[in-house]
């Protein structure tokens, strides 16, 4: 239901992750080039701690067995224990979409120090910081996790209109 | 008996009989033995005729079922006139085609061919052999059907000669055997799948090798035993290979008949392989769905030997493990001598229909055969 700050840019270099803990759930937080994903740290399969250990790897694909080989790298997340992959963007098994999937959350780049960005009224909280005795004195820019769940099929509007009674 | 008919090219999946008919009662694993070397003489061109004589004709009737052992023949087949079951026609569309035999039975003429180490051997000695099977098996009766015997030493040579046998219309397939020189899967063997698929002819996969190595998956067995029970394990790395090497993506229309080597052991394999497909993917990147699922859509599984799936509700209990009711047919390994009748399997399940379908509509869906609906 919040958005939680969860570190300073400078603190996740490039290719580089952090884990925090949201809600009580450990989260791993990417930097691929720029672009920040944030995943459950928790394998679906068995329950490896797949963001604190996995590696990040491309996705292959490919027509057929004799066509070429298409990779993109920084595509894939690949478990420690049984080397499952997931879309690092989503979450989503690469082949079982339906059923294996990782709990994704939002992730973006706000600009401004913590405490400019720290909203009293339930908006963005500082509680990972906090949570783990970090020290909110950072300048520039900060990485932010959304921990509420986007379900398919409800606007945003919608889903702001239930959050109140939600937590009422 | 009315004429009986095959409809060719189809890719099966519960494909619909014609009007008027009914898919037929198809036994597709039938042994046509061939008496002696010399019996291919008359199909054989002057040189490879006189070189089989100057070679004091040798014979490669294969060791799969050893004679007088007891996997070899029932005791109650009429045997032909040298005393063996299979060699006579007569005798063998008398046993197989008696009361409530099938439509149709497909003959595997398991001659060791393969087992010539000579191409161009090979080569004469498969179109001698398939010449045979067709004058002296597929003329005496219009209910035997055969399986196209290939030089699987030379990959575009077996694609020739199942394109000269196709256009006899009698063939019903191909036949390679359970151990070969390189796993199937392989590109050098794509040849064989592509010119099957082209005349819309399954492939079995029977048990038998080319023993040009070793012929189990780890060596030179010291037995018979070990070697018959060893298959086993050949054919699961065979559709391995046809799997990851994505032989079902290239050739999409492909069926496979696996005959004479169980099925028993087929769930655990399927687990396993779809297990394992989920840690390697990134190795078949054109494998975009569970290789059991592949498996299910495009492999059949002859039902003899039973394995003791014939036991009361043990034939329902792995069709489920299977996932599947469409991956069984009928097959009775004529003449070879298993621990079950052949139509013991029925036995295993409590279910008509899924014996109906073991019978008559699995076959139908890979084969085509069908007969007028009132036979
Ligand atoms: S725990 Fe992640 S693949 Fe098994």
């Amino acid at each position: 239901m919040t958005r939680y700050i969860v570190a300073n840019t400078t603190d996740i270099p490039q290719g580089e992750r952090k884990i925090v803990e949201l809600e009580g759930r450990s989260v791993g937080i990417f930097n691929l080039d720029g672009e920040y994903y944030a995943l459950l740290n928790r394998c679906p399969h068995a329950g490896a701690p797949l963001c604190e250990h996995g590696t990040v790897f491309g996705v292959a694909s490919a027509d057929g067995p004799d066509a070429p080989i298409d990779y993109e790298r920084q595509r894939s997340l690949r478990c420690p224990w049984h080397a499952w992959e997931f879309d690092i963007r989503t979450g989503v098994s690469f082949y079982d979409p339906r059923n294996a999937r990782v709990r994704k959350y939002e992730v973006e780049v706000v600009p401004g120090s913590p405490e400019d960005v720290v909203d009293p009224d339930g908006g963005r909280q500082d509680g990972p910081l906090v949570l783990e005795g970090y020290a909110v004195s950072v300048e520039g820019d900060v990485v932010v996790v959304d921990t509420s769940r986007r379900r398919p099929g409800r606007t945003r509007d919608q889903a702001e209109r239930r959050r109140p009674a939600a937590t009422a | 008996m009315g004429a009986p008919t095959m409809t060719t090219g189809g890719t099966g999946a519960n494909r619909p009989v014609p009007e008027g008919r009914r898919a037929a009662v198809v036994d597709c694993d039938v042994h046509a033995v061939l008496p002696s070397a010399r019996s291919l003489l008359p199909y054989l061109d002057d040189y490879w005729a006189d070189q089989l004589v100057a070679q004091l004709a040798p014979y490669y009737e294969p060791g799969y079922h050893p004679p007088s052992s007891p996997i070899a023949e029932r005791p109650e087949v009429t045997p032909g006139p040298d005393g063996r079951a299979g060699t006579a026609v007569d005798a063998l569309v008398a046993d197989v085609f008696s009361d409530g035999g099938p439509d149709f039975a497909v003959l595997n003429c398991l001659y060791g061919v393969q087992q010539i180490h000579q191409p161009r051997r090979e080569i004469a000695h498969a179109r001698a052999l398939n010449d045979w099977i067709a004058r002296e098996w597929l003329d005496a009766d219009d209910r035997l059907r055969a399986s196209i015997v290939v030089p699987q030493g030379t990959p575009d040579a077996a694609a020739e000669e199942i394109d000269r046998c196709a256009a006899d219309g009698r063939f019903a397939q191909v036949l390679l055997l359970g151990q070969s020189e390189l796993p199937y899967g392989r590109q050098i063997n794509w040849p064989i799948w592509e010119a099957a698929e082209r005349h819309g002819l399954p492939v079995a996969l029977h048990i038998g090798g080319v023993f040009r190595q070793a012929p189990t998956s780890v060596g030179w067995p010291g037995t018979y035993l070990e070697w018959y029970v060893g298959q086993q394990s050949n054919l699961e790395a065979q559709l391995a290979s046809i799997v990851s090497e994505g032989v079902l993506q290239k050739y999409p229309s492909t069926r496979i008949v696996v005959s004479e080597l169980g099925f028993g052991w087929v769930p655990p394999f399927l687990w396993k392989f779809d297990k394992l497909w989920k840690s390697y993917r990134p190795d078949v990147p054109w494998l975009t769905e569970r290789p059991s699922d592949l498996i299910r859509r495009h492999v059949r599984f002859t039902t003899a030997p039973s394995d003791g799936f014939e036991r009361p509700g043990a034939l329902d209990r792995l069709v489920d493990r299977l996932g599947s009711e469409d991956m069984l047919v009928y097959s009775s390994d004529y003449p070879h001598r298993h621990h079950s009748a052949p139509r013991e399997i029925e036995n295993g399940s409590s279910d008509p229909a899924l014996i109906d379908r073991i019978r008559r509509t699995n076959a139908f869906d890979i084969y085509g055969l069908s007969v007028h609906s009132d036979l």
